[in-house]
Parts: C-alpha cells; structure tokens; sequence
C-alpha cells in the first residue's frame, strides 16, 4: 500500500509540473490522487493481515518525506535562520495541494502565511484522513454483515 | 553450517547492493543534470515547468540562489520613495539575471513584498532592504494619483500565497515581480510583455518606468546583464 501511495504521489508531482500554468488540471489531478488514496485506505482495512496500528505506521511512513521537510521548515523559521531552501523544499514536495490551497481565502496565522501552515499541517491531516477511512470502512463492513 | 563461496558472494552482494544502487543513480543523476544545464536555453522555448528546472539547475550550479548578503549597506533612503514605487534589488548570493528581487513601497515606509513561502505575500519595514548590494528606484510615468490608487489596491494582494510556479494569469498566488506586474496591470499599466515568468530584469527595462535613483554594489565579482 505504501508503494502504491507513493509511487502514485510522485506521478502526480510530475503531472502537476508538467500542468505548471495549468491550476484546473492541477486541482483535477490532485483530488483523482486524493480519491484513489481513500479507495486504497478503506481496502486496506479489509485485509486481515493488517492491524490498526501497522497501518497507521505505514501510511505516517508514506509520509515521512513531508513531515521531515514540514519540521525543518518550521524549525528553522522558529530558530530565525534565513531558511528560504527548506521552505522551499516544502513547497515542492507538497506543489499539487498548492492549487487546492490557494483557494482558502489570503490570510495570515501570527507572522506566517495560513497557505504555509496548512502545508506544514498536511501530512498530519493526511494519516488523519486515512484513519478515519479505515474505521469508516470497518464499520460498514461490519453492518454489511450483519445485514 | 559452513557457507561455500557462491553464498558468501550472495550474502555481500545482497549487503552492498543498496549502496552500490545509491551511488550508482546518484552518479547517474549528476551526470545527467549537468548535461541537461549545459542544453541551449531554446529547447524549453514554450515549456514553463522544463525551462524553469533549466534555469534553477544553471543558477544553483553558478552558485546563485544561496539567498546569503554580504553584509554591505545600500542607499536606500525612504524619503525619496512615493508610493507606486519600484525598488529593485540586487543580491549577488542570488539569481535570475541581474536584479534579483522586486517589491512595492506602499508608502509610510512598508514595502509589499512576496519572497517566502512561509511569510507569504506581506508587508515588511523598508531598512529590511538595506542589506541588498545594489538598489534601483523606478517610477511609473504616470500621474501622482494614480500611482497612490496603484499602492492602495496593491494592500489587496497581502496574505496570497508564495507560489514561484505560478502562471501570469493566475491571481490567487504570487511571486515578487508577478505581484508588482499583475498590480500595475489592474490600473491598465502594462510594464512588460507577459512571459512564462515576469522577471526583476524584465521590469527595469520597460519604458513604462524611469529611474529615480541607483546604489551599486560596491565590489562586483561577475558581470551579469543589467
């Protein structure tokens, strides 16, 4: 599952560069990105080799690559170093949700930019999301067997 | 269990694999990116996302873009400033042609600026840009009026999003020159011709604007194109 979120992932960055002037295809491509991801994470919890616990460690593994990019961002803005190549980092890794972001309305959260601090906060709603689609297709897996 | 020299071989191959693989692409990739910066700029022609990687792959590799001063002081004096004003600068720690950043002055000594992702599109105390090597003042040639309404629609444009990659068309996110760019162009102003990446460079040279004052960096270490 985690190859497939990934591999998945990183052809979306590079449809995303490639649609660079494009940010309709950009929004198309990353909301296809974001349905089969929650395909894949209600089927995960269907197969019983799996646990709760090991899936959520896989799908944070996933994301491992923003998270480390997110904390050396935030690190070093709170460090006040002049950090513009891991902000910058960040940026690139998380491009084809910047189409999705700039549709929040301009604003700011203390001295950063709300854009900034929902990159920052993806990967986290991210695993977020993912739970919530295993325990959503565990209980109606339950209930449809019940029935 | 004594191993026989088949398995031996297997087991170390199998242990040095991942490294051997890692040199291997990287190796690869190196070699690669450095004949893909020395390809004629003219092949991206009409590629926005290839021809920037180009760019930033030459930049980086001249050893531009570190985003480091040098500790000098420019000239930059607010009181000459007028609001609708255009201050270029120049880093030589940066990239892109000559004039490496572009801001607006809003008046009571802000300028409006687009330069992080973090920080975002925002205003920022104009003695920030004193660290900059060389500084260029440009005014429109218009009225007085009408370079005041342009700062005052410009305050608009705060808190948009940091977005380099963005188009010239879109307006949810900017970039530093875009930002002045797109700003003059709401009032019918049209400083330069509209490209895939509207450039520090490409806003000094329109006949929209003319100079007000200059600082130079004291001690250049390479011509570029000013």
């Amino acid at each position: 599952m985690n190859r497939e979120t990934v591999g998945s992932y990183v052809v979306l960055l590079i449809l995303c560069y490639l649609c660079m002037d494009h940010v309709v295809l950009q929004r198309l491509f990353t909301l296809c990105w974001l349905a089969l991801n929650l395909a894949l994470w209600v089927r995960a919890q269907s197969r019983q080799s799996i646990s709760f616990a090991y899936f959520v460690y896989m799908v944070a593994c996933s994301q491992l690559p923003g998270i480390i990019s997110a904390a050396a961002s935030l690190y070093m803005d709170l460090k006040g170093q002049v950090n513009e190549w891991a902000n910058g980092i960040l940026e690139l890794w998380y491009y084809p949700f910047l189409s999705l972001f700039e549709l929040l309305p301009p604003g700011r959260v203390g001295s950063l930019s709300d854009t900034y601090i929902a990159t920052c906060a993806l990967p986290f709603i991210l695993i977020l999301l993912s739970v919530v689609c295993w325990r959503t297709g565990r209980a109606l897996s339950a209930r449809f067997v019940k029935t | 269990m004594i191993l026989n020299r088949v398995e031996v071989i297997y087991i170390v191959i199998k242990w040095l694999k991942p490294p051997i693989l890692l040199l291997s692409a990287s190796f690869l990739l190196s070699v690669g990116w450095l004949s893909f910066t020395r390809l004629p700029d003219s092949i991206f022609a009409g590629t926005i996302s290839l021809r920037f990687v180009h760019d930033v792959s030459k930049q980086v590799l001249h050893g531009h873009l570190n985003g480091q001063f040098h500790g000098h002081v420019n000239g930059l004096n607010t009181s000459q400033l007028e609001p609708g004003d255009i201050v270029l600068c120049h880093n030589r720690g940066g990239g892109y042609g000559y004039w490496t950043h572009a801001v607006l002055y809003i008046g009571r000594g802000y300028m409006l600026d687009s330069n992080d992702f973090a920080d975002g599109t925002r205003l920022f105390p104009a003695s920030r840009y004193l660290q900059y090597d060389s500084i260029a003042i440009l005014r429109a040639k218009v009225p007085y009026g009408v370079r005041h309404d342009i700062a005052a629609a410009a305050l608009n444009q705060v808190g948009k999003t940091y977005n380099p990659f963005s188009g010239v068309t879109d307006e949810r996110s900017e970039y530093c020159s875009k930002l002045i760019w797109q700003v003059y162009m709401s009032k019918g102003i049209l400083l330069c011709r509209p490209s895939e990446w509207i450039l520090p460079d490409d806003i000094y040279k329109s006949p929209k604007l003319e100079q007000q004052g200059r600082w130079d960096d004291p001690t250049p270490t390479e011509s570029r194109d000013t």
